[in-house]
Parts: structure tokens; C-alpha cells; sequence
């Protein structure tokens, strides 16, 4: 009697538990997102096993989603009570104020999460948005070009090649030398922005006023260099002619092959970019660090200020952003580099990826993600990069001079952002 | 009787509220509060993710006066209007004179009308899209022809060496305006051309009889009856064209960087205000600043055409239907 | 005589190969981007072509098999625009009946008011009429996109015109003394005897309301609400690769319906804007 009694108890214990547990979360939350990736989570691993809160989610394309997000929030009205945020407008809403403040669960993770995530999601000290990934970049390069012209594919060999900006741009030259022109080292300019972005040693609004960083006037000479030597293979990021040069099937308008070497891409971009482009050139690849450690995009979870359901919405970012279980789950259904420091250090020895011959890029990316400096993203990133690409533009096909360039990008800052 | 009949008048034309009542009352509702509310946030300093603002007087209006991009995208949204309007004009009006001339006697007249006026019905996303992808650089369609077909090439230079390469065509401000210039053209034309003819069709045969029996030619006629008559019609055709042209929008947003690339010469003053209001810091203030200067600038220009290129003698009502 | 009729035949001849340049520019861009709806992204981006690809089956598949319901949004669309183009039109008519038929006092402000409105760039009060719209609690409802409808300025300029030209007092006073009240008067009347404008309208708001992306957009976010233009958009949310042949297929399934409506209604849309421009 007395053992059933205990049983009895302790069941009741753990139920009243387990029911507290799940009458914490429950009700609806309406989630918005820009991609399935959150709704994926969701129907897969969060609704089963909180099966108490209701989702509705709803979603709209990247670059319409600020423009959707922007009045519901200022208003107040038909705001969402959980959202996703990309890279690129992350930290216009984690300035902003409307979001609800969450720095209780990113203490409880502090230890095991991964530092620069956290710090993009901070502001004036408080935690307003973390993310379940990392995206740190790396130097994707081809195998067969490199024995053929560095001599090894080995990726250590390879990066002394790469070790910094100037060594790279001796490699790019070494390149179109060994190969009679034929071959360059990017496709696109464009690939070099995000290293770039990554080297500045302090953001683009310093106390208020514009900070143009060495690192970003390099890349202006960097630019225009390989265009001038013909070191690139003058196609826009994210054309067809890019996505051709991944392949191998790129031509110039002579038809002659133009081989690109390499392509600078992060955690996301060897799955969604180079994977599901060049599936015939498996096995051809291989990465290594490059020139500089950056990050690019990434995807934060933040919730409304005014949501109604604030426990349930904490409870949803957290498990999303953090839950050991889901997230190593989640990375091994999708290779994603997960922001869990403690999962990644569980999972990334048992990585060998095909595709990069054998090459184990979860652990690559480890060591790579430790280099990223989360206090260089600013809300106002976007306009102000938008900005600096058409002075790049201009400077590198010679419609203007770098100062004139420069000057012209100062004075529309100023007009549209006031800085 | 007739006291009655006014008493009628009277209750009748009460009725007039009652038609027109609908009208004004959603007017005052979804047209005039939003556009008072514009007037005032232009007085203010609205901006970003906030709800609150103070007044700030005429700061937004000095600082546009003083705003040289402002002036500039007024400039460039006349530059591309320019374009597109003179030569639709120029076309719409020949190819009216030519199908209404009894004596030319062309066929297929309904069938052509039908399909000039085809590409109105598409959205300007779509043909953005399009001519986007056919000016591509360096493979884009227009490229491919160019170099492989008819082996003309533009020359850059690479490492000191004269390379042949391709056009890219949306990093020189011609072209490009000239391209946005041709989309406006393409979707309003067949409209024009159909108003004229509508124009032309109203003046009365009589005329073009007597002047043929006097000898005229069809120069003559088109000199001295088709455009003289035509002029009020044109003269509406020219502010509805205007007005829409201040309020580009769609097209240069679209086939740019959504920033009027390159240079940021084909930023129309439209584009300009969306910039403003939408991206970057949400200036709203600024941004309701903006369309209201262009308003002031439309207006006044509509004066000044109506008061110099009115046909005084002949005051006839203001014609109707839809133009860019 | 002769001279004078061979000099007319050669200047025909050059008319005549204008006027099929004129039709060729209007059609090929058209053609271009229907026959992109058949073929693969690589094959959009390699080039142009004037033959139908093979991909349909494919592009369909990318289309449908998003998240969001293509057939669905296709109805929103359809319903959407019947129902503007029924409040707009009738409303417009009622309105431009009444600023024709009777003199009341604020007449002529309300018509300058109409003409000046017209001129002011619509994207900005959009913000006061976003705010507006949400105080009322109305967002995601198709309401405040059916109900503006009624003040459609254009149409009410348009309509007045025709009536100044095609109704005479005598008409309407003639249907006063028959005793019909002025509401019966104009519904069984007057709206038989402007049908033509009527229709030339109906075909100018069914086509902006079924192309309209902006004010949709915004006010919407329930996908199940979403209109065709909306949902085509959303194609581009695939951030790592822009199916093309998806896109073009979309903007082919929002297109041909207005075509196919076009084809059946050009009649009517070019005498509408002839009348428009009918002088007295």
C-alpha cells in the first residue's frame, strides 16, 4: 500500500509537472516568416511536442517582409507574436524597441550558445532576438583547379595561398598567369563584400556619424583591380552566369570556358547554393578559411513587446533557438550549422561530406564560426550598403573616380539617413 | 405654375445629396483623412518604427528646397517622361491622321487599335521582369544578338589589352532611360493613338470635303483642320500624360536597383519618396515632405500649360478617359 | 489621276509595314513572356526563345506545389475585382448622375475638389489610410478594399463626360413626369442608356483591380486571402534560387484571363475611350 502510494504520489508529482510544463505554453501564436524553414520546425518537431499551442503561420518573401512587418509593429495592430528575421534587417527591429525582451533565456544559454548570434541580438545590453544557426563563411574552391595551378588541393596548402587580402590578390594573378586568362579567381566582385564586411574593425555608424573602414576602401581598390587584370568573371551575384561558373559551364561572349577558382559562401550556401546548382561537380570541392572570418545571414527569432501570449512566445524561441534535442535533430536532417555549442561539439566529428571530397565541413565551419565579430551589424546596414554598392559600382567600371565616389556616397547618406 | 415648378426644383434637386452622398461621405473617409494626415506628418518628424512625433514646422520644406537629389529626381522623372511622351505623340498622332484619312483608305483599323493597346493590360512587374532578363549583362538576349548574330561588341580594356565584351546596358544612364522610356511608350501608346483617333473622328467631315474642293492637299488639311482641332484633345492628352509622368513609379523602381541605378539617375521623384518613406530609416515625414512638393509642382505646371496653350477662342469641355 | 493614285499606294505600302512593326513591338514582349512560362530556369536565362519549351508540367508544379494555393488565389483575385468593379461603377455612375441632373449648392467645389485629388501621388496617404484601416480593425478583410471603391474619382470624370454628351434634360424630365421616383428614375433608365461608358469602365477597373499588387499586399496577411498578383510575387521568396519558369508561368495564369476578357470586350473598351473623347 505504501509503495502504491509512493508510485502514486511521485506519478502525480511528475504529472502536475509535466501539466505545468505544458499549461505554460499554450494558446496560439501567430508566427511570420520568410522562407518554410520555420514552418518545417514547426510541423516536424515543435507542434508534436507542444501540442497545446496553436500556430497560425504566415509568409512573405524576403523582400517584401520589412514592408509587411513595419506597420503592424509601429501600429500595434495585426502584429504577429513570434517573427523570423534575416541578416539583412535583423538589427533595424532589435534597435527598434518593439521587441519583447528575452535576455532571461539568453542568460540560461549564455554557456552553451555560440557568442556572436547573441550579440547581434543585443541592444543596450538586453537580448532581443537569438537564432538557431551560425553562418560563418568560408573559401569554396575547386579541386581540380587547384591541383592544376597551385600544384595541391589539400585545404591547408590551399589557404596559405589566401592567408590575406594582399596574398589573394598574388594567387588571382597567379591564376589568369597558369592558365593564359582562362581562369579567375571569383565569378563576381560581389563574392568578396561579406569578407570584407567581416575584416572592418568597426561598424558603419560610429556616435552617429558615417565610419567608412579601411576594410571597405580595400575593397574598392580590391574591386577595381580584378576588374581591370581581368582576374573576375564580371557576372552578378546570384545571375545565371554565377550560378554557371559553380558548374563549370560558364563562357564569355566569345564562347570561350571561363573556369572559376573559387566562391565565397557561408554554412547555408554549400546546401542551398553550390549542392543543389552543381550537383555534377561533387566531389570537386573543397573549402578553407580565405582571407578573413565573416558571417553572412543567418536568420534570428525574435517576438512582439505587445505579444499576448509572451510565455508561449519565449517558450517557442527558446526551443527553437537552443533545445539540444531539436537542434542536433535539426542538424542532421538538414547539415544546417546549428548555434548550440554543445551539439556541435557532439556532432561535428561524425561529418564527412561527399561533396567536398571526404572534407569535414562541420568541423571547418567550428573553428571558422569563433572568428565572427557580432558587433559590426547595424539596422541601418542595408540602406547605407546599398549606398556603398553603387560607388563601388561606379568606381570599378570607371565612371568615377574613387574620391568622387566616395564623396557622392557620403553626401547621399547623409540625405537619406542623416548620418 | 410656375411657382410650382420652381417649389419641384427645389425638392428635386435635393436629390442631388442623395446621388452624390455615397461619393463624398467614403471620399471624406479613405481619400481626404489620409491625405490630410500626409499634409500634416509633412509638418512633423515622423520617422522609423515609432508612433509618436513632434512638429517640427517647415524643417522638411526647407530641406527640400535646399535638397539637391530632390531637384535631380524631379529632373531625371522629366527626362524619362520626355522620352516617352514626344515620340507617342509624334507616332500616335501620324498613325491617327493616316487611319482616319478617308482617301488612304487602310484596312485592319479595329484589329490594329485592338492590339497597341494589349500591353496596357500588363503589370509593370511583369514587363520589368522581362526587359530586365532580355538586357542582361553580359549574356542577357539583346547581348547574345548583338555579339553573336551581328558581331557587334562593346570594347573594355583588361590588363592594358582591348577586349571584346558586352554592352551593359543598365550601367549607362541612356540606355537605361531610354529603356524605361521605351516600357512607357509600349504601354501607352496604343491609348493615345485611340484618343486621337477618337479626336479626329469628331470633326466633322464637312470640313475636310470643302477644303478638299478647294484644292487642298493632305498636308494642307492636316495643317490647317486635323491639328488646330485636335489641339484641346492634345492639350488634355499632354497634362493627363504629365500629370501620371510625375508620378512614375513602377517601372524605374523595378527595372533599377530600386534606387534609380545607375548614379541614381533614373530615381524619378516617385522612387525618390519611397526610398525615403520605406527603406532606409522610414523618414515619413520627409517622405510626405516630398509628395506633396511634387503635387505643388504638378499643379503648377498644369496651370501654366492650360493658361498658354489654351485655345481661348473655343472653350470646350475637358475631355475624359486615362493617359500617361 | 493615275499618278495620283500610285503616289497614295506607295505611301499605303510604307503605312501599311509601319503599322505591322507597330503590332510586332506591341505582341513579341507578350509572346516572350507566355512562352517563358514553358520553359526551365536555365533555359529562360540562356536566352530568348520564340518556340514553346516543354517545361509546363514542371513550372506548374513549382507554382502549386508552394505553400499557398494558386486555384485559391486565382477566386480571391476574381472576387476582388467583380466587387470592386461593381461598387466602383455603379457608385460612380450614381455620383456623376448626380452632379449632372441637379444644381445644389457645393456642386462645383465638389467637382474642383475631385479634379484636384486626382493629382496627388497615391502612394503616401497610403500610411493614413494604412492606420485608418487598422484603428477600424480591418485588416485582413477584404472591406477596406471593396468600400474605397465608391469614390473612384477617374470614373466619375468619365462618366460625367459621356452623360453631358449623350443625356439630355428633356429625356430625364420626360421620365419625371411618367412618375417615377428619381432613384427608379435612374436605375431603370439612365443606367440602360449609358451602358456603353458603363462598360468601357467596368473593363478599366476589372483589369486594375485583378493587376492591383500594393494595397493588397499590405493590408493582407492571411495567405489564404492572398490575391494572384500576391501569391506570384511570393514565388520569389525562395532566397537561395528564383524560380524563374514558376514566375513566368504565374504571371502567364494572371495574364491570360485578361486577354481572353480583352479579346471578348475590345470593342467596347475602345469605343468606351472613344466616347470619352467624344466632342460635343
Amino acid at each position: 500500500m505504501k509503495k502504491f502510494l509512493i508510485v502514486l504520489a511521485a506519478a502525480v508529482v511528475l504529472m502536475t509537472g509535466c501539466a505545468k510544463k505544458e499549461a505554460k505554453a499554450s494558446g496560439t501564436l501567430v508566427v511570420w516568416s520568410f522562407t518554410d524553414e520555420l514552418k518545417t520546425m514547426i510541423d516536424k518537431y515543435y507542434s508534436p511536442s507542444h501540442p497545446d499551442v496553436k500556430i497560425e503561420y504566415s509568409l512573405t518573401p524576403t523582400d517584401q517582409f520589412p514592408n509587411k512587418l513595419d506597420p503592424v509593429l509601429a501600429s500595434g495592430q495585426g502584429a504577429p507574436d513570434v517573427f523570423a528575421l534575416e541578416a539583412a534587417f535583423v538589427r533595424k527591429y532589435i534597435e527598434s524597441g518593439l521587441l519583447l525582451d528575452i535576455t532571461d533565456i539568453a542568460n540560461d544559454v549564455k554557456a552553451k550558445e555560440l557568442a556572436y548570434p547573441i550579440e547581434v541580438g543585443t541592444f543596450n545590453g538586453k537580448v532581443y532576438g537569438l537564432s538557431w544557426q551560425g553562418t560563418p563563411g568560408a573559401l569554396f574552391y575547386r579541386r581540380s583547379l587547384a591541383k592544376k595551378y597551385l600544384g595541391t588541393d589539400d585545404p591547408a596548402e590551399v589557404q596559405k595561398n589566401f592567408t590575406d587580402l594582399n596574398k589573394f590578390l598574388e594567387t588571382a594573378a597567379l591564376l589568369k598567369d597558369k592558365s593564359k586568362g582562362k581562369c579567375v579567381v571569383v565569378s563576381a566582385t560581389g563574392d568578396l563584400f561579406m569578407p570584407f564586411k567581416g575584416a572592418r574593425k568597426a561598424p558603419w555608424v560610429v556616435d552617429g556619424k558615417l565610419n567608412v573602414d579601411p576594410a571597405m576602401l580595400s575593397y574598392m581598390d580590391i574591386c577595381k583591380t580584378l576588374k581591370d587584370k581581368g582576374y573576375e568573371g564580371r557576372q552578378g551575384q546570384w545571375s545565371e552566369g554565377w550560378f554557371a561558373g559553380m558548374k563549370g559551364t560558364l563562357k564569355d561572349e566569345k564562347g570561350a570556358d571561363v573556369e572559376v577558382f573559387s566562391y565565397f559562401l557561408p554554412t547555408w550556401g554549400l546546401h542551398y547554393v553550390l549542392k543543389t546548382n552543381a550537383p555534377d561537380t561533387s566531389g570537386d570541392w573543397a573549402m578553407c578559411p580565405g582571407p578573413a572570418g565573416y558571417s553572412w545571414g543567418g536568420t534570428w527569432v525574435a517576438a512582439y513587446k505587445g505579444t499576448k501570449n509572451p510565455v508561449a512566445a519565449k517558450d517557442f524561441i527558446k526551443y527553437v533557438t537552443t533545445d539540444d534535442t531539436f537542434l542536433e535533430a535539426w542538424a542532421k536532417d538538414t547539415g544546417d550549422y546549428v548555434s548550440n555549442n554543445t551539439v556541435v561539439a557532439k556532432i561535428k566529428d561524425t561529418y564527412s561530406e561527399p561533396f567536398l571530397g571526404g572534407q569535414n565541413h562541420y568541423a571547418a565551419f567550428a573553428t571558422m564560426a569563433a572568428s565572427v565579430n557580432g558587433k559590426l551589424m547595424q539596422g541601418s546596414d542595408q540602406a547605407i550598403e546599398g549606398l556603398f554598392n553603387e560607388a563601388v559600382t561606379a568606381y570599378m567600371n570607371g565612371e568615377k573616380t574613387k574620391d568622387k565616389a566616395i564623396e557622392d556616397f557620403k553626401s547621399q547618406v547623409n540625405a537619406q539617413l542623416g548620418f | 405654375m410656375k411657382q410650382k415648378t420652381i417649389g419641384n426644383e427645389t425638392r428635386i434637386n435635393r436629390w442631388g445629396y442623395f446621388f452624390v452622398l455615397p461619393f463624398v461621405l467614403v471620399f471624406l473617409l479613405f481619400n481626404l483623412y489620409p491625405t490630410f494626415y500626409t499634409f500634416m506628418l509633412a509638418f512633423t518628424d515622423l520617422r522609423g518604427l515609432r508612433v509618436d512625433f513632434k512638429f517640427s514646422g517647415l524643417d522638411n520644406f526647407v530641406k527640400l528646397v535646399s535638397d539637391q537629389y530632390f531637384w535631380g529626381a524631379v529632373g531625371n522623372t522629366f527626362i524619362i517622361w520626355g522620352w516617352n511622351f514626344f515620340p507617342q505623340l509624334g507616332i500616335a498622332l501620324l498613325l491617327s491622321i493616316w487611319l482616319s484619312d478617308i482617301r488612304l483608305k487602310l484596312k485592319c483599323k479595329g484589329f490594329f487599335r485592338a492590339v497597341v493597346y494589349m500591353p496596357n493590360l500588363l503589370t509593370a512587374a511583369s514587363v520589368a521582369l522581362l526587359f530586365r532578363s532580355l538586357f542582361g549583362y553580359p549574356g542577357g538576349p539583346v547581348n547574345q544578338f548583338l555579339n553573336e548574330t551581328l558581331g557587334i561588341y562593346h570594347t573594355g580594356v583588361i590588363d592594358g589589352q582591348q577586349v571584346q565584351q558586352a554592352f551593359n546596358f543598365f550601367r549607362d544612364v541612356t540606355m537605361t532611360r531610354g529603356i524605361v522610356a521605351f516600357i512607357q511608350w509600349w504601354m501607352w501608346y496604343g491609348n493615345t493613338i485611340i484618343m486621337l483617333m477618337a479626336g479626329i473622328t469628331s470633326i466633322s467631315a464637312s470640313l475636310y470635303e470643302s477644303a478638299v474642293v478647294d484644292g487642298a492637299n493632305s498636308r494642307q488639311t492636316t495643317w490647317y483642320i486635323t491639328l488646330p482641332m485636335l489641339r484641346p484633345m492634345m492639350l488634355y492628352i499632354l497634362v493627363t500624360s504629365m500629370i501620371g509622368g510625375m508620378q512614375m513609379f513602377d517601372i524605374p523602381f523595378l527595372l533599377t536597383d530600386m534606387r534609380g541605378a545607375p548614379d541614381f539617375k533614373i530615381r524619378t521623384s516617385i522612387v525618390y519618396m519611397y526610398n525615403m518613406a520605406f527603406q532606409g530609416r522610414n523618414d515619413y515625414a520627409y517622405a510626405a515632405a516630398i509628395s506633396i512638393g511634387v503635387f505643388l509642382i504638378t499643379i503648377i505646371l498644369s496651370l501654366i500649360i492650360f493658361f498658354f496653350l489654351q485655345d481661348r477662342s473655343d472653350l470646350k469641355k475637358k475631355h475624359v478617359g486615362g493617359t500617361k | 489621276m493615275k499618278s495620283a493614285n500610285s503616289a497614295l499606294n506607295v505611301k499605303r505600302f510604307f503605312i501599311y509595314i509601319f503599322m505591322v512593326l507597330l503590332v510586332l513591338i506591341a505582341i513579341v514582349p507578350i509572346y516572350l513572356l507566355l512562352i517563358n512560362a514553358t520553359r526551365t530556369n536555365a533555359q529562360i536565362n540562356a536566352g530568348i526563345s520564340l518556340i514553346p519549351g516543354t517545361n509546363a508540367a514542371y513550372n506548374w508544379h513549382a507554382l502549386t506545389s508552394r505553400s499557398f494555393q494558386i486555384t485559391q488565389g486565382f477566386f480571391n483575385s476574381a472576387y476582388l475585382a467583380v466587387m470592386m468593379t461593381l461598387f466602383g461603377v455603379y457608385f460612380s455612375a450614381m455620383t456623376a448622375y448626380g452632379l449632372h441632373v441637379y444644381t445644389f449648392k457645393g456642386k462645383r467645389a465638389l467637382w474642383g475638389a475631385i479634379l484636384i485629388i486626382m493629382m496627388l501621388p497615391s502612394s503616401l496617404s497610403f500610411i493614413g489610410f494604412y492606420q485608418f484601416v487598422a484603428k477600424l480593425h480591418l485588416l485582413n478583410n477584404y472591406i477596406p478594399l471593396i468600400v474605397p471603391t465608391i469614390a473612384s474619382a477617374g470614373t466619375v470624370l468619365f462618366l460625367r463626360q459621356y452623360l453631358q454628351s449623350v443625356l439630355s434634360m428633356e429625356l430625364v424630365d420626360a421620365a419625371r413626369i411618367d412618375g417615377a421616383g428619381e432613384f427608379r428614375t435612374f436605375n431603370t433608365i439612365i443606367l440602360p442608356i449609358i451602358t456603353p461608358a458603363v462598360a468601357a469602365q467596368s473593363i478599366f477597373s476589372f483589369v486594375g483591380s485583378w493587376n492591383n499588387f500594393f494595397t493588397p499586399f499590405v493590408l493582407i496577411s492571411n495567405t489564404k486571402k492572398y490575391t494572384l498578383p500576391m501569391l506570384v510575387q511570393m514565388l520569389r521568396g525562395d532566397i537561395y534560387r528564383t524560380e524563374y519558369g514558376g514566375i513566368y508561368l504565374g504571371i502567364a495564369v494572371s495574364l491570360v484571363p485578361i486577354i481572353i476578357f480583352y479579346a471578348f470586350m475590345s470593342r467596347f473598351i475602345i469605343s468606351g475611350i472613344t466616347m470619352g473623347g467624344v466632342k460635343e
